[in-house]
């Protein structure tokens, strides 16, 4: 017997992401088996480049499941995690596979990746504040001498 | 453990020169519910496919599919009627195996001798085989076929088969509809 396994057309809506941020799929499938046996299940975002299916690896995310003997076929629903890691923004594709096998599910332009605030960016932003606060610092004090001496030479002339 | 069975019915085997048991003509196949034709002439059903008559008796649709795991077994049962002189040591074999482009390759076989009665009109027989399906069963291994041959005065040898007849569930997972079901930051 010919085992094919079609690829199922998906309406997931497409989500947005940030490098670093988890993600926990959701997926189910239908097995028979004649003992005991385990498997490793692969979450992995992919691109097309050139036409070719390329997995992000080090984003991907791996999971060993043990299907029960099962003569006749029974469905089981899992979930695998994994972290967006060393991945350039961008959208791309959502595969869930048994590697070295065609079993799998894919859905294209799901995850919409961005790029995490980076080191440089937060210290620009708090070298923007400290600089900020620096010009508060001198120009308050500049402005409440001013009004200080201002204030006293008025009252000087009013009390003469 | 389980035992399965699935049942075949084989043609008429006919010794000598016995006028064919049936007119020219279309019949409906009882396993399959096809449409097929009888040539007395070569006293041989056939069936259309791809608008060429090939000869029934050989692998067929099969009608229904048993699933099996290793350790289970699987009971095929023939049936045939014979007429003509009595056969000493006619040989059943059944095999379960992969049937191709390359013809059937069979994985199991088993094997009965029957004796067979003198007859001028067809007599029922039947027989039947019961395999233990191995550790090492492949997922393809889904096809079977009988045959009866053999024999002193040797009978007609005469085959008939199912494709996709059974589902063996090996040690190799088989998977099937893989669906996403959704995915969320956590």
């Amino acid at each position: 017997m010919v085992l094919q396994i079609a690829f199922t057309p998906l309406e997931l809506a497409p989500k947005q992401f940030t490098v670093g941020d988890t993600i926990r799929v959701t997926f189910t499938f239908k097995y028979a088996v004649g003992a005991d046996t385990a498997i490793t299940i692969q979450a992995v975002p992919y691109q097309y480049r050139l036409g070719i299916l390329d997995r992000i690896g080090a984003s991907a995310g791996h999971k060993e499941i043990t299907l029960a003997k099962a003569t006749e076929p029974v469905e089981l629903q899992e979930s695998i995690d994994f972290t967006l890691r060393d991945i350039a923004a961008g959208t791309y594709g959502l595969l869930v596979e048994v590697p070295g096998t065609t079993y799998g599910a894919r859905a294209d332009d799901v995850l919409i990746v961005t790029e995490a605030p980076s080191l440089w960016t937060g210290m620009f932003g708090m070298m923007m504040m400290l600089m900020m606060l620096g010009m508060v610092g001198m120009v308050v004090p500049a402005l409440t001498g001013a009004t200080t001496e201002e204030g006293e030479a008025e009252g000087g002339e009013s009390l003469s | 453990m389980k035992l399965k069975t699935l049942a075949l019915e084989l043609e008429v085997l006919q010794a000598g020169n016995d006028p064919p048991e049936y007119a020219p003509g279309w019949y409906v196949d009882p396993a399959t519910g096809q449409p097929i034709f009888y040539d007395p002439n070569t006293r041989t059903f056939y069936t259309m496919a791809g608008g060429i008559y090939i000869p029934l008796g050989y692998m067929n649709t099969a009608p229904k599919q048993v699933t099996l795991g290793p350790g289970e077994k699987l009971k095929i049962t023939i049936s045939y009627k014979y007429s003509g002189p009595a056969v000493t040591g006619a040989v059943e074999r059944f095999c379960v195996g992969v049937y191709g482009a390359f013809g059937f390759d069979e994985k199991l076989v088993g094997t009965n001798t029957k004796n067979l009665s003198q007859s001028t009109s067809p007599v029922s027989y039947s027989g039947e085989y019961t395999f233990t399906i191995p550790t090492s069963a492949g997922a393809d291994w889904d096809d079977i076929y009988c045959k009866i041959s053999g024999g002193s005065p040797s009978v007609p040898e005469t085959l008939f088969g199912y494709e996709n007849a059974l589902i063996i569930a090996g040690l190799q997972p088989t998977i099937s509809e893989f669906k996403i079901l959704d995915y969320v930051k956590v």
